[in-house]
């Protein structure tokens, strides 16, 4: 497996862009797949997105100095699905209504990933896919998430667990192996 | 990515990593995000700049208030009087907005419209400060093109959008107790891609199904917008009516209608309105 398996299907942007629209352009892509991965569903995904890109606009001087300005969009996405999780805990905690949950007892590897995704709490949600998705080292995830490396560590091992006991046999089926 | 790991956590790493992959190739490839970005990221910039002035205003009016009031010392005897009245406001969850919208005046000419002009002070106040969040809250929510959003007095859920070149959209923003749970409505699909109309539904924070659509008026051609949803006891309708002197349709999507529902800060005033109603208990008379 690639160190990074999303290096092939967008361009990365590792020096300041010329615009916020060519750096847009460029990384909306990636930055629209990790938020699905942290959202689950498309259609948040694309508001996150969207709105992380808007973030970057308003402080494009800023941003667009950034040593590394795929991490500082990266560490606005992250920030910007924590803070709006937060918010929905608020509305939900306020406004229960309980609903049928989906069902986990199928074999789609996709269903299956984002339902296990799905029932880790936000910030362990976060720090998998900054770490295993993002390939994010333990100090990156602890700064950006502004944690500890030994909260970071224990949570991931702990979410990988969980992750690999509904993902085990969705794998098998979803490879054939 | 695996170094310094378990062996397990390796194996588990790599299991979640292939899925992940597996996962988000399904993804759509086109994507265009870019101009609806630049927008909001626009509306944001001027946001932030009226909140700085916003800000400036306020500093620079309690200076100005401090130099004027505060005693120079001395003798001088002085009254202290409270900050704030001893009774607190009936409505604290809903703050005054710093923008303030001037209302649209309407002369009473309904029986709702005359009862709500003799409803007593207090009554009326806490419908005008909703109003003016709720105003100022749809005009962040909304498209710029559906314009400048200002209450119109005597009328809880009526609002007025005016476009700098001088179109006038009427924006309905109802909560109305009904509790029976019908606010969400089905999407008449044929029936309205026979007139050209269109139908979205979405779930908001909390599980709530909310449908918006989109239809053509016959006499004039232009397209009206409304997103309907139940909200605890009350059904919810936010919409976006044409300019029928201008025969301009509503500008504004159903797709955007269901983004500024959505919004947490929406959902808030949906809930303080619900829990206080403002509005009759009837069905029959739409938006009102």
């Amino acid at each position: 497996m690639p160190e990074n398996g999303r290096g092939s299907e967008a361009p990365q942007v590792s020096q300041a862009p010329e615009s916020f629209e060519a750096f847009a352009l460029a990384s909306q892509r990636r930055l629209y797949r990790t938020a699905y991965l942290l959202c689950g569903d498309p259609d948040s995904a694309r508001d996150l997105t969207q709105t992380t890109l808007a973030k970057l606009f308003q402080h494009w001087r800023r941003a667009s100095a950034a040593d590394h300005i795929e991490a500082y969009a990266r560490t606005v996405l992250a920030r910007t699905y924590l803070a709006e999780r937060r918010r929905r805990l608020r509305d939900l905690l306020a406004h229960a209504r309980p609903g049928p949950r989906p069902a986990p007892d199928h074999t789609d590897l996709r269903v299956t990933l984002m339902s296990a995704l799905a029932g880790l709490p936000p910030r362990a949600r976060a720090m998998v896919v900054l770490r295993y998705w993002e390939d994010q080292s333990v100090e990156s995830v602890a700064e950006l998430l502004k944690c500890s490396e030994s909260t970071v560590k224990s949570q991931c091992s702990r979410s990988l667990a969980k992750l690999r006991a509904q993902l085990g046999e969705a794998h098998i089926y979803a490879t054939g192996s | 990515m695996t170094a310094n790991m378990s062996e397990e956590d390796r194996r588990s790493a790599l299991l979640v990593r292939d899925a992940m992959e597996r996962t988000v190739a399904e993804l759509p490839s086109s994507l265009d995000l870019v101009p609806a970005a630049v927008a909001q990221g626009r509306r944001r910039k001027a946001r932030a700049r009226l909140a700085l002035a916003a800000g400036i205003a306020c500093v620079a009016g309690a200076v100005v208030f401090g130099s004027l009031t505060l005693p120079a010392g001395g003798d001088t005897p002085t009254t202290v009087r409270p900050a704030t009245s001893g009774t607190p406001s009936p409505h604290e969850s809903v703050k005054e907005p710093e923008p303030y919208r001037t209302p649209v005046h309407v002369e009473p000419t309904s029986d709702d419209e005359r009862a709500v002009a003799q409803l007593p002070p207090a009554e009326r106040k806490r419908r005008a400060q909703f109003q003016q969040q709720a105003a100022v809250l749809l005009d962040e929510l909304l498209p710029d093109t559906v314009g400048l959003i200002r209450p119109v007095d005597l009328a809880v859920s009526r609002y007025q959008a005016e476009t700098k070149d001088g179109k006038v959209f009427p924006v309905i923003f109802s909560v109305r107790p009904s509790g029976d749970g019908s606010g969400a409505r089905p999407c008449p699909s044929a029936a309205l891609a026979v007139k050209g109309g269109s139908c979205a539904q979405a779930t908001l924070p909390g599980g709530i199904k909310a449908t918006s659509l989109s239809t053509v008026a016959d006499s004039t051609g232009t397209t009206a917008t409304e997103v309907h949803f139940s909200y605890g006891h009350s059904d919810v309708v936010l919409g976006v009516v044409p300019d029928a002197k201008a025969r301009a349709s509503a500008p504004v999507t159903n797709e955007e209608l269901l983004a500024a529902v959505a919004d947490s800060r929406f959902l808030e005033l949906v809930r303080y309105a619900d829990e206080h109603p403002m509005e009759k208990k009837q069905i029959s008379v739409a938006g009102g």
